[in-house]
C-alpha cells in the first residue's frame, strides 16, 4: 500500500529515506484498549489507524481465559437509571456514546463467557466504523529522528509483509502476550496454562501440581478439582485474596474453591516456596518429583530421578514427597518487548513490575516521547492498587491519554466546565455520587477543581492522573493560580492487604467526625493553596496518593455509596469547602438575600450570584413555615403583629423605647457568619 | 464496586447502627502493682485505683475515673488502674472485694486514700485530688473566727479568695480547686462548707455557692476590714479565672488618649470601660470620684481617669463620662452624668452578663458541626415527607425526552433529587403547573438529572436547577428570572406570543400602545415597547428584533416599520428610529430615540426604562433598582403609602432634587421582611412611617429622617442637603455633628 516490499531493507536501514506518508496516530493492537483509543481518536476527527495481527478484534479472548469464564462482572441491574453510575458496576463495556454498545446487551451472565467479549469487541469496532487494519503483524518498531516531527522523531513500523508505517505518535495496546516462564532444571516437563487440556476427563485420578497462585492457576484447579486425587499449588508468596486486598487482579472468590477444600481438610493444598530454587525430576514411570536445584547441581551429569537427592531423603515428612502425574505452569504473562528497537529505549519496570514496560503516570514511555502504552500493558502505574490493568479501569486511562494528546498536539485544552462558586458543593456531590472513572480508578484518576480569582467561580476537570498533578498546567492548558481541590476516592489507609482481616468488628464508621477513619471506598477531597511541585509529588509521605495538602476532607463511608445525606455528607463537605475558601456557600431564599442586600455590604455568593442577578430562589409557604420552626428564618409578619399589638397600648413605645432620631447612634450590624 | 465487596458489606448494617463516639485520648492504663510502683517518679502525683483482677471491668466509679484521666493529666497527675494479682501481693490491695480504694501518691509517698464512694464522678475525683495536693494553698475553715484570724494574718500581705461550696466534690468545688491550682501562689484560698460562716459575712442567698475576693493586701491598719467583693456569676472555672484577673488588675488607670483606642485588661476580659473625664483644675476631686466609682464597679467594669487637657481627640464640651461598651467595634458613648450612682446604674443597665460557656476540648472543634445552618437545605429536609402533586408535571426519561420536547412546546425543569435548591424550586414549579392546569398549551415537564445524567449533559445542563423552554423551530431558551411561582408564570404567559410582535398598521400600533391588543398579558409586563423604523432602516430594525427576542418572556415588545410610520413619529414627537414605551399602569407613553444602538444596549435601555420613578420595593424588584448603584431614599410604611408623603417625594423627583438617589418605598404589609431590616438598623422597630437614606455602595451607612419632623418637601430638601455634605466628608470628623441630625448606621 505504501511502498514496495523490495524497499524494506533500505527503509529499515535508512529510515531517513522513507517515502511512506506519516500518520498522526498509530495504535498497535485491536484489543479493548486499542479500540477504546481508536474510538476517541475517531470522535475527535484525528488521523489514525489501528494495526492488528489477527483477522478480528480481541483475539486474546478467542483463547483466553482457557476455561472461558470472564471474572469481570456484568451487572445488568443496579436499581438506578443513571448511566454513569451504572458503569461503576459494568466491568466489560467500553466507553462510547452509543447505549447499544453496553456489554449487558451481549451477555446475561454475571460472569460472562469470553466469546461474548470477542463478539462485543467486533460490534464495537464495526458499528462505530473504527479504522482497523487486520491481519497486519508489526514485526519491528524503530525511531526515525526528524526535528520537524511532533516529538522530534517518527515511529517507523514494519509489518510482516514489509510494509512500512510512519507514525507521529505510537499508542501501544498489545497487552501482555508472552507467557511467563521460570527456568529451572526440569522446567521442560511443565505444561503451560496456554496449552494445558481443559477437559477434566484428562485428569481423572491424577496427582496434580500447579505452579502459580493467580486467577489462572486457581481457575485451572477449579476445573479439575472434582476428578483429581489431589491438587497441590506452589508459589513464592502467600495467596492474595482480592476481597482482602481490594485489588481485582488478586485471587477472586469465584475461583477460590480450592482454598475452601484445603482448609476443610481435603487432600488439596497450598505451599510456598521460591520457584527458582526448584527442580523437577521425571522418574521411569513418567511421574514427577519435586526436589531442589541445589541437589540437581550436586548430582552432576546423572540427573535421573534415582540419582538425585530428594528433600524427603533428609527430611522424611517433606510436604511434596509424593510423585505427581502432571505439573502445570500458570505464572501469568509478560509484555512483548521483542518488536521494539533499542532506540526506543522501552525497558521493563523494576522488580516489582518487571512484566510491564516502564512508563510515566501520564502513560508515556520513559524512554521515548510520543510513545504511549495503553491497556493491560500500562498497569505498572497502578499494579496491585487500582484497576488500570483491566477494561473497567483502562477505558478511563485511555481517555485521559487522549485528552493529554488533544492538548499537546491540537491545542484543545482538557475539557472543563465553568461554574459560579455557589455550585461548588453540588459539583463535587454530583461527581462523587455518579462518576465511574473516579470509582474504578480510585487513587489514580482524580477530578480537579481549579478555583478562580477571589473564589467566585471555578473550573471542573474530570479524571486527571493524580501523579501528574505538578504538570497540570502544561498537560491540560488550564491555569491553577488560585488554589485547587482534588477529588478522588480511597480505601482506608490500613484496610487493604493480603494478611488483613477485612471483616473485623467496628470496621465501618458512621459519624462524620470519624470520617477520616473510613475503611471502605469513600471520597476524599484535598485542598492545595498552590499547585504542588514535582518534588512534592515525588517525595510525598509513604502510602499517600498525593502530597500533603493544605486541608483534607473525608466524606464518611456510606453503605449504599450514596453520599447525599444532608447532615451526614453534604453539611461537613460544605463546611470544609467554606473553610478552605473563606467564603459562605450556604443557599438562601430571596427574602433573606433581600434583608442582607439592605443591611450588609458583603453578601454571600448565593445572593450575589443569584438574587442580585434577579435569579433569587423564592420560598413557598410550606418551606417558610419549616424555616421559622427551625429557627433559621425569622417570621417577620408575626413579629410585626406582635409589635403592633404592643404599640396600641398608650405610652408604650416598644420594649427599649429608643426613638431612632433622638441623637443617638444605632449599633453597627454584626453578623456571625458574614465571612467564614 | 465488585461483587464480593457488595456481598460482604451486607453484614455491616447492624454494626453501623451501634457505633458510638469514643474519645481517643482517655486511656486508663491497667498495671500490676509491681508495674505501677516502678513507674512512679519523684515529685509527681499519681492516683491509683487498686482492684481485684477479677472484679467487673465497668462500674460507675471506673467510668468517672476514665473521664478524669484527661483533666488530671492537665495538672500533671497520672492515673492508673492497678490490678491486684495473686502473684504480687501489695498492702494496697484490700482483702475484701468491696473495700477497694483509690490512693494518691506523690512520688512513692502516700498522700491520701479515698474510699471509692467519695469519688462519685469526674468532678469529685478532680476536686478531691486537687484538694489533697493543694493542702497549703487552700485553707479549709469552719468558724467565723477561723476566717477572722486568716484575714488578720494576711492584711498587708496577700489577698484572699474565700468561697463557700455546699459540699466537697461538687462541680463548684472543682472549679474553685482548679482556680486555686493557678492562683494559689498569689492569693490565699479559703474554703468552707459551713452555711453559718457564709451568713456571718452577710450573704442572703445561701442556697448557692459563693465566692468573695477579700482585698487584704492594701490594708495596712489591722483594725481596718478587708474590702469584700462578691463574684456575681456562677462558679465555673472560667468565671473565677476572669473574676480573679479583674480583681488583681489596677483599680484606676490614668490615660490621655482617644477612648476609642484604649484597651485595658478589663476590656480584654469582655468588660466595658468607664472613663471619668478630668481636667487639671479638678484633678484631685475627679480622682477621688473615680476611685470611688472604681470600687463600686469592681468586677463589672474598668474605670479610667481621662485627662482632657492633654488629649488630642475631640470630646464634646459637656460630656464628663465616656462609656465604652465591651463589644468590639461599637463607637464610644459620651455622657453627661451628675452623680456616681447614675454612672453605676448606666453601667449596670448596659451590661448584660453573657453566660460564658465552659468549653472543653470537644466544644472547640465546633459544637455545631452537625447542626444545619443552611436554610434551604434545612427547610427542604423538614419538608421531605410531604407528598407533592408531582403528577401535574410530566416526568421525562432518556427514552421520552426527545420525543416529548419535539412533539409540543415544553418547559423542562432540570433538577437533582439530592440538591436542596432544586427541590425547593420544584415546589414552585409544581405550583405553576397547578395554576396553569388545563389553560396552557405549554407542557410542563421535569427531568431528574440524578437519574438521567447523560440527558442533562447533552442538553448542556451541568448545574441545577435550570429551566429551559423548547419550542418548535426555535433554539431552547433558558429561563433567567426568579426561581419562584410568580415570575415563572409570567415568563410562560408572556411566551404565548412571539417577540417582537409584528404590528401591521397604525391602527394596530395604537391599540398595542393603549393596551388593547394583548389585554390579558398586560398584568405580566409593566410596559409595552414599540420599535418604530422606516422601511429602509434594516440594521436598526434587526438590532431591535434581537433585543426583543432577548427580552422575550420578560417584556412585551413590538415592531412597526410601515410606510406610514412617520404618522406615529410625528404624533409622539420623536425622530426615527425610536422606541415608544407605554406605561399602562400610569397611562403614559414615552418616546426614546434610538440612534446606532446595538441590541445589547437596547436591552439595557428597555430594562432601565421599565423601572418606575417611585416604586414600591419588593423582594422581587430590589435587584433591578440596586443595579442603579445609587443610595436608596426609602420610605418604610406599615400599609399603603400616605398620599401626602408620596406627593412630596414625587414633587422632589420632578424638580430633579433626587437624581442622585433612588427614591422608593416599602410596604411592610406586602414585604414583612422590611421589619427585619428596620430592626437591623435601629435594634428595635421605630415608629412608622419612617424615611431613611441607605447608602450601600459607599461606606454602607443609613440615615434616618428625624421622626419629629413632618415628611414635607421642604423638610426633606433641607435634610438631604445637610446629609449630602456629610456623605462627602470623611466619617470620623462629622460623626458627632451628624448625631444631632440623624441616626447614622454603619452597615458592615
Amino acid at each position: 500500500m505504501w511502498g514496495s516490499p523490495g524497499l524494506l531493507l533500505t527503509l529499515a536501514l535508512h529510515p531517513a529515506l522513507a517515502v511512506a506518508p506519516a500518520r498522526d496516530y498509530c495504535v498497535l493492537g485491536a484489543g479493548p484498549a486499542g479500540l477504546q483509543m481508536a474510538y476517541f481518536l475517531q470522535r475527535a476527527g484525528r488521523d489514525y489507524t489501528v494495526l492488528e495481527r489477527a483477522p478480528g478484534p480481541g483475539s486474546f479472548f478467542a483463547r483466553y481465559p482457557r476455561h472461558r469464564k470472564l471474572i469481570s462482572i456484568n451487572k445488568r441491574y443496579t436499581g438506578r437509571s443513571n448511566a454513569e453510575f451504572n458503569l461503576r458496576h459494568d466491568w466489560n463495556s467500553l466507553l462510547s456514546h452509543d447505549p447499544r454498545l453496553l456489554f449487558k446487551h451481549y451477555s446475561a451472565a454475571y460472569f460472562p463467557d469470553a466469546g461474548d467479549m470477542q463478539r462485543y469487541l467486533g460490534d464495537f469496532a464495526g458499528r462505530l466504523g473504527l479504522r482497523v487494519q487486520y491481519n497486519t503483524t508489526v514485526l519491528h518498531v524503530a525511531l526515525d529522528k526528524d526535528r520537524r516531527a511532533w516529538n522530534g522523531h517518527y515511529f517507523v513500523l514494519t509489518d510482516h509483509k514489509g510494509q512500512v508505517y510512519r507514525c507521529r505518535v505510537l499508542l501501544v495496546a498489545t497487552g501482555l502476550s508472552v507467557p511467563n516462564r521460570v527456568d529451572f532444571p526440569g522446567s521442560e516437563h511443565l505444561e503451560g496454562y496456554e496449552s494445558v487440556s481443559v477437559d477434566p476427563e484428562d485428569f481423572v485420578g491424577q496427582n496434580v501440581l500447579i505452579l502459580g497462585r493467580g486467577n489462572a492457576a486457581f481457575e485451572t484447579a477449579e476445573n479439575i478439582l472434582g476428578v483429581t486425587n489431589f491438587i497441590h499449588m506452589l508459589s513464592r508468596s502467600r495467596v492474595r485474596l482480592s476481597w482482602a486486598t481490594h485489588y481485582v487482579g488478586d485471587l477472586r472468590a469465584i475461583n477460590n474453591g480450592l482454598l475452601d477444600t484445603y482448609q476443610l481438610k481435603s487432600l488439596d493444598g497450598l505451599l510456598e516456596s521460591d520457584l527458582t530454587d526448584l527442580a523437577i525430576l521425571k522418574d521411569r514411570e513418567g511421574k514427577f518429583h519435586v526436589t531442589l536445584k541445589f541437589f540437581v547441581e550436586e548430582a552432576g551429569t546423572n540427573q535421573s530421578a534415582d540419582a538425585v537427592t530428594l528433600p524427603q531423603d533428609d527430611s522424611d515428612n517433606f510436604a511434596m514427597r509424593v510423585a505427581y502425574d502432571r505439573v502445570i505452569r500458570c505464572l501469568g504473562w509478560n509484555f512483548d518487548f521483542s518488536i521494539f528497537n533499542e532506540s526506543l529505549r522501552l525497558s521493563s519496570g523494576s522488580e516489582f513490575s518487571r512484566k510491564y514496560p516502564l512508563i510515566r503516570a501520564s502513560y508515556e514511555a520513559k524512554g521515548s516521547r510520543g510513545l504511549f502504552v495503553l491497556g493491560t500493558a500500562s498497569h505498572s502505574v497502578d499494579y496491585r492498587k487500582s484497576a488500570g490493568g483491566f477494561i473497567h479501569g483502562f477505558r478511563y486511562t485511555v481517555r485521559a491519554v487522549h485528552r493529554l494528546l488533544e492538548q499537546r498536539h491540537h491545542g484543545v485544552a482538557w475539557p472543563a466546565t465553568q461554574h459560579p462558586i455557589t455550585q461548588l458543593t453540588s459539583s463535587v456531590l454530583r461527581r462523587v455520587n455518579e462518576a465511574s472513572g473516579l470509582y474504578q480508578m480510585f487513587g489514580v484518576l482524580a477530578d480537579v477543581i481549579l478555583v478562580q480569582e477571589n473564589a467566585t467561580a471555578f473550573e471542573y476537570l474530570e479524571e486527571f492522573p493524580t501523579q501528574m498533578l505538578a504538570q497540570l498546567e502544561s498537560l491540560t492548558g488550564r491555569r491553577a493560580r488560585h488554589g485547587l481541590f482534588v477529588v478522588h476516592m480511597e480505601y482506608g489507609r490500613n484496610f487493604s492487604g493480603p494478611e488483613k482481616d477485612v471483616f473485623f468488628y467496628d470496621r465501618s464508621v458512621g459519624h462524620t467526625e470519624d470520617a477520616w477513619q473510613s475503611n471502605f471506598l469513600h471520597p476524599v477531597i484535598y485542598y492545595y493553596r498552590h499547585l504542588p511541585t514535582e518534588q512534592e509529588v515525588r517525595f510525598r509521605p509513604a502510602q499517600w496518593p498525593l502530597p500533603r495538602p493544605t486541608a483534607i476532607h473525608h466524606i464518611v463511608e456510606d453503605f449504599l455509596t450514596d453520599w447525599t445525606a444532608p447532615v451526614g455528607h453534604v453539611l461537613p463537605l460544605r463546611r470544609f469547602l467554606e473553610n478552605c475558601l473563606g467564603t459562605d456557600l450556604r443557599s438562601f431564599y430571596a427574602e433573606s438575600c433581600f434583608l442582607f442586600a439592605l443591611t450588609r455590604q458583603k453578601l454571600p455568593p448565593f445572593c450575589r450570584q443569584g438574587y442580585l442577578r434577579k435569579q433569587g430562589l423564592v420560598s413557598t409557604e410550606s418551606l417558610r413555615r419549616h424555616g421559622v420552626e427551625s429557627g433559621l428564618m425569622q417570621d417577620h409578619a408575626a413579629a410585626g403583629q406582635h409589635l403592633r399589638d404592643r404599640g396600641q397600648q398608650p405610652g408604650d413605645r416598644g420594649p427599649v423605647g429608643h426613638p431612632p432620631a433622638a441623637g443617638m447612634l444605632a449599633q453597627s450590624l454584626n453578623s456571625d457568619k458574614e465571612e467564614l | 464496586m465488585c461483587s464480593s465487596f457488595r456481598v460482604f458489606r451486607v453484614g455491616i448494617s447492624f454494626v453501623t447502627m451501634c457505633i458510638f463516639y469514643k474519645s481517643a485520648a482517655n486511656s486508663l492504663p491497667e498495671l500490676s502493682p509491681h508495674e505501677y510502683f516502678s513507674t512512679l517518679q519523684p515529685g509527681k502525683a499519681s492516683l491509683a485505683y487498686f482492684c481485684q483482677a477479677d472484679s467487673p471491668s465497668t462500674s460507675v466509679f471506673l467510668e468517672g475515673l476514665h473521664e478524669a484521666v484527661r483533666p488530671l493529666q492537665d495538672y500533671g497527675i497520672s492515673v492508673a488502674k492497678v490490678n491486684c494479682i495473686k502473684e504480687e501481693t501489695s498492702r494496697y490491695c484490700g482483702k475484701d472485694k468491696d473495700l477497694m480504694k483509690a490512693y494518691l501518691f506523690r512520688g512513692n509517698i502516700l498522700l491520701r486514700e479515698f474510699p471509692t464512694d467519695t469519688l462519685f464522678d469526674e468532678n469529685a475525683i478532680v476536686a478531691h485530688v486537687l484538694f489533697a495536693l493543694l493542702f497549703n494553698e487552700v485553707k479549709y475553715i469552719t468558724t467565723p473566727e477561723d476566717l477572722q484570724s486568716a484575714e488578720n494574718a494576711l492584711k498587708g500581705k496577700a489577698n484572699i479568695v474565700f468561697s463557700y461550696v455546699r459540699a466537697i466534690g461538687t462541680p463548684e468545688h472543682r472549679a474553685v480547686m482548679e482556680a486555686a491550682f493557678v492562683y494559689g501562689t498569689t492569693c490565699q484560698f479559703v474554703l468552707t462548707t459551713e452555711i453559718a460562716l457564709l451568713e456571718s459575712i452577710g450573704s442572703e442567698e445561701i442556697e448557692y455557692a459563693h465566692l468573695y475576693f477579700f482585698h487584704c493586701k492594701p490594708v495596712l491598719d489591722l483594725t481596718q476590714e478587708c474590702r469584700r467583693i462578691l463574684m456575681e456569676q456562677p462558679l465555673t472555672t472560667l468565671n473565677i479565672d476572669l473574676f480573679i484577673k479583674t480583681m488583681n488588675a489596677p483599680l484606676l488607670t490614668e490615660v490621655a488618649e482617644d477612648p476609642q483606642h484604649v484597651s485595658t485588661v478589663h476590656f480584654q476580659l469582655g468588660l466595658p470601660l468607664v472613663f471619668i473625664v478630668s481636667q487639671q483644675a479638678t484633678y484631685e476631686a475627679d480622682k477621688r470620684t473615680a476611685e470611688w466609682v472604681a470600687w463600686r464597679l469592681l468586677g463589672k467594669a474598668g474605670v479610667l481617669l481621662l485627662l482632657r487637657d492633654s488629649l488630642e481627640a475631640n470630646i464634646p464640651q459637656h460630656a464628663n463620662v465616656v462609656f465604652k461598651r465591651a463589644e468590639k467595634g461599637v463607637p464610644v458613648e459620651f455622657l453627661v452624668l451628675h452623680d456616681v450612682d447614675s454612672i453605676i446604674s448606666h453601667v449596670e443597665n448596659n451590661v448584660h452578663i453573657e453566660e460564658k460557656q465552659e468549653d472543653g476540648e470537644d466544644d472547640v472543634e465546633g459544637p455545631d458541626i452537625d447542626i444545619q445552618d443552611d436554610e434551604v437545605a434545612e427547610t427542604v429536609y423538614r419538608d421531605r415527607k410531604r407528598q407533592l402533586p408531582l403528577e401535574l408535571t410530566v416526568e421525562l426519561t432518556e427514552e421520552t425526552f426527545n420525543a416529548t420536547v419535539m412533539a409540543s412546546d415544553s418547559l423542562v425543569l432540570f433538577y437533582a433529587g439530592w440538591q436542596a435548591v432544586s427541590m425547593a424550586f420544584l415546589q414552585s414549579y409544581i405550583d405553576v403547573a397547578a395554576k396553569l392546569k388545563g389553560t396552557s398549551t405549554m407542557l410542563l415537564t421535569r427531568i431528574n438529572c440524578a437519574d438521567w445524567t447523560d440527558v442533562c449533559t447533552k442538553q448542556n445542563v451541568t448545574e441545577f436547577p435550570v429551566v429551559k423552554m423548547y419550542k418548535e423551530g426555535e433554539n431552547p431558551v433558558s429561563y433567567a428570572g426568579m426561581l419562584g411561582t410568580e415570575d415563572l408564570l409570567k415568563f410562560i404567559q408572556l411566551n404565548r406570543i412571539s417577540y417582537p410582535v409584528n404590528i401591521t398598521s397604525i391602527q394596530e400600533a395604537e391599540q398595542y400602545l393603549h393596551g388593547e391588543l394583548y389585554k390579558d398579558l398586560l398584568s405580566y409586563s409593566s410596559v409595552s415597547v414599540l420599535g418604530l423604523f422606516s422601511p429602509t432602516m434594516i440594521t436598526a430594525k434587526e438590532d431591535f428584533t434581537e433585543a426583543g427576542r432577548a427580552l422575550k418572556g420578560y417584556v412585551i415588545t413590538g415592531v412597526y416599520s410601515g410606510e406610514d410610520v412617520l404618522i406615529l413619529s410625528n404624533k409622539y414627537a420623536v425622530t426615527l428610529p425610536a422606541l415608544l414605551l407605554a406605561r399602562h399602569k400610569e397611562g403614559r407613553i414615552e418616546s426614546i430615540p434610538l440612534a446606532n444602538t446595538h441590541a445589547h444596549d437596547i436591552v439595557q435601555l428597555i430594562t432601565d426604562a421599565s423601572l418606575e420613578t417611585f416604586p414600591e420595593i419588593t423582594v422581587e424588584n430590589l435587584p433591578s433598582y440596586l443595579r442603579l448603584q445609587k443610595p436608596l431614599l426609602m420610605l418604610f410604611s406599615d400599609g399603603s403609602i400616605n398620599p401626602q408623603h408620596e406627593k412630596a417625594v414625587l414633587t422632589m423627583v420632578e424638580q430633579k432634587h433626587l437624581d442622585s438617589l433612588t427614591p422608593c418605598w416599602l410596604n411592610l404589609k406586602n414585604t414583612p421582611v422590611g421589619r427585619g431590616i428596620l430592626k437591623a438598623y435601629f435594634d428595635t422597630l421605630p415608629p412608622l412611617p419612617l424615611l431613611v437614606v441607605v447608602n450601600l455602595h459607599s461606606g454602607g451607612r443609613v440615615f434616618a429622617f428625624p421622626s419629629d419632623q413632618a415628611i414635607t418637601e421642604q423638610n426633606l430638601f433641607s435634610w438631604l442637603k445637610k446629609l449630602r455634605s456629610r456623605i462627602r466628608n470623611p466619617i470620623s470628623k462629622c460623626l458627632l455633628a451628624l448625631m444631632q441630625h440623624s441616626s447614622g448606621v454603619f452597615v458592615p
